[in-house]
């Protein structure tokens, strides 16, 4: 069983180099983000499989549930710029405050009034 | 991109590299511990933690930041793998996408574009620089997506990753009292807020309320990604 797993999970990993490497490739012609690219491409292999390969599954579950993991490095960066943000702390810190709830409320009240139930 | 993991590769296997990683690993591992201990605290968020245990680490240490990021690239090149895989929600979602996209689209289009357009606004009002204003644009969407998008318009992308995380947490926080205050309880109209404007740090605190909720919240999560990464060049252009 676990050997099936490992196998499983290398084989998700050969295929996710394959698309990112097919990715960066179509990036020279499409002005679009590497991810992006790499994303779609998986949707359209899970469309064509009709389900999501298992390992690829497992990968997912792993990444995504340590996805702050993964930015750590560059929320480091940050202080490459401080010196620069410094002046605009406070006007980054009301961007943030009234912005963000601001858009949730016109989401939340668009959606609402459509009225889908909780079933 | 075989050349860029390469390069990371390299810098991992060198001694320093193996033990910067861990440094960083070891730092969310404590974030998360903490989190948990103190019951789940939003504001607690293991990014915030992993982040200052990090800056004291480098700082005692002397470690030029520029050095630091240089020897856990693989970090930053598992993070476009990790980016990828939002495919796999997206497609797990694809009938309640395809069941209800009429309902989605409008207020998912409208807190995508009011989202960037609100914080541009303001940056305007106080005369921030230009590359600080397209650094802020992307904050409502999940941070490896944002970095790429800030790239393209011409703004630093690790300072839209930290303005991301930021967006997520006040979100995260915000949102319990917002949603009381104005009488929003349905499950979808919480989840698609959640994951439009906040995305994954919005989206835990909505898998908190019902699962159903969450699985809105992922829904709107990588939709809103795919659709500011599109659009925000357009609107940034028009402007």
């Amino acid at each position: 069983m676990l050997n099936r797993r490992v196998i499983q999970v290398l084989s998700g990993i050969l295929t996710l180099l394959v698309i990112l490497e097919l990715s960066y490739f179509f990036a020279r012609f499409i002005p679009a983000p590497v991810p992006l690219i790499a994303l779609l491409q998986l949707l359209v292999v899970f469309f064509a499989l009709g389900r999501i390969p298992d390992g690829i599954r497992v990968l997912a579950q792993f990444f995504l549930r340590h996805l702050s993991l993964f930015f750590v490095p560059a929320v480091i960066g940050v202080g490459l710029y401080w010196s620069e943000l410094h002046p605009f702390l406070s006007a980054l810190g009301l961007t943030l405050i009234v912005s963000t709830p601001l858009s949730m409320l016109i989401t939340a009240a668009l959606a609402e009034r459509k009225g889908i139930q909780d079933d | 991109m075989i050349e860029q993991l390469l390069v990371a590769l390299t810098a991992l296997f060198s001694m320093s590299g193996v033990l910067w990683c861990c440094a960083t690993v070891c730092s969310y591992l404590i974030g998360r511990r903490l989190q948990q201990a103190a019951g789940g605290k939003v504001w607690l968020h293991p990014m915030l933690t992993t982040v200052a245990l990090l800056s004291v680490i480098l700082f005692a240490l002397q470690m030029p930041i520029t050095d630091y990021r240089q020897q856990v690239a693989i970090i930053d090149w598992l993070l476009v793998m990790a980016t990828a895989l939002l495919a796999v929600p997206m497609y797990q979602q694809w009938q309640f996408i395809k069941q209800h996209y009429r309902a989605i689209a409008l207020p998912l289009v409208a807190g995508s574009i009011s989202g960037p357009l609100i914080a541009l606004g303001i940056l305007w009002v106080f005369s921030a620089p230009q590359k600080l204003v397209a650094s802020s644009a992307a904050k409502s969407i999940t941070s490896p997506l944002a970095m790429e998008v800030t790239a393209m318009i011409g703004g630093w992308p690790d300072v839209a990753a930290a303005l991301v995380i930021l967006t997520g947490l006040v979100g995260a926080v915000i949102g319990p009292g917002l949603f009381k205050l104005f009488n929003i309880r349905s499950d979808f109209a919480q989840g698609l807020a959640y994951g439009t404007a906040a995305h994954a740090i919005g989206t835990a605190a909505a898998l908190t309320k019902s699962p159903r909720c969450g699985a809105i919240a992922t829904v709107a999560l990588c939709v809103n990604g795919v659709l500011t990464v599109v659009m925000l060049p357009i609107i940034y252009w028009l402007l």
